[in-house]
């Protein structure tokens, strides 16, 4: 399955001694329903692609597809004293 | 060694326990399962195959103080990436091959095939790399789990 949601959660220490949080779940299945019309309308010079680079367009399709697929559980998290950034894929 | 076991065996030898109890607490980190085990180490139970590949950064900086790196991928996509670099054309797999052999990495593209990808993964399991400089305090841990 592709990365669904990716979760960004961001902390940052001010000089004045508060705390600023962000913490933004982003609906990538949302932005993936968005581009479906255009991803539909590019395949036609996707398969032209392919077959001008002697690729097989389906099992292209796969690889890319397995390679999305494959992002899902990543996570890069940064720590530090005045500041820390985590990006989670769901 | 985590840092559990040899947090165990200095209590032991600064006699804060008895030899008896250091091994009673020893058994039952080994017997502890690998869910819950944290990322101080790698956490993988013996048989079972890794999914994640985790990188840990633990530095000092006399400036900035402490900073943490903590990076898990996937395994998956190491499969997936297998998979990609076949579907580079022939062609261009020569052309690779000859610009990596000329900078020093004599690498085949074409050896890399999906089915010896499962040993390799098997064998990561085992793989823990630790990097401690006393002088610049930096640590770095590569494991998989």
């Amino acid at each position: 399955m592709i990365p669904v949601v990716a979760i960004v959660r961001f902390r940052v220490r001010r000089r004045s001694g508060s705390t600023f949080w962000l913490w933004l779940p982003v609906p990538l299945v949302v932005i993936w329903l968005l581009l479906l019309p255009f991803a539909i309308v590019l395949l036609p010079v996707f398969v032209i692609a392919c077959l001008s680079a002697r690729l097989r367009p389906l099992r292209t399709l796969a690889v890319l597809w397995a390679v999305m697929s494959a992002l899902t559980g990543t996570e890069i998290a940064l720590e530090h004293r005045e500041a820390s950034f985590r990006f989670r894929l769901i | 060694m985590n840092e559990n076991r040899r947090e165990i065996l200095e209590m032991l030898a600064e006699g804060k326990i008895t030899a008896i109890e250091a091994d009673r607490l020893l058994s039952a980190l080994d017997e502890r399962p690998a869910a819950v085990a944290t990322v101080e180490g790698p956490a993988l139970a013996r048989g079972a195959s890794p999914r994640y590949l985790r990188v840990l950064v633990d530095a000092v900086d006399d400036e900035d103080g402490p900073v943490k790196v903590n990076v898990r991928v996937p395994l998956q996509l190491l499969r997936a990436g297998v998979k990609l670099a076949s579907l580079i054309p022939p062609s261009a797999q020569d052309e690779v091959n000859d610009a990596l052999r000329s900078r020093g990495v004599p690498f085949d593209l074409s050896q890399i095939k999906p089915e010896n990808l499962h040993e390799l993964i098997d064998n990561l399991s085992d793989l823990t790399v630790d990097i401690d400089q006393e002088k610049e305090a930096v640590k770095v841990q590569v494991f998989c789990e």
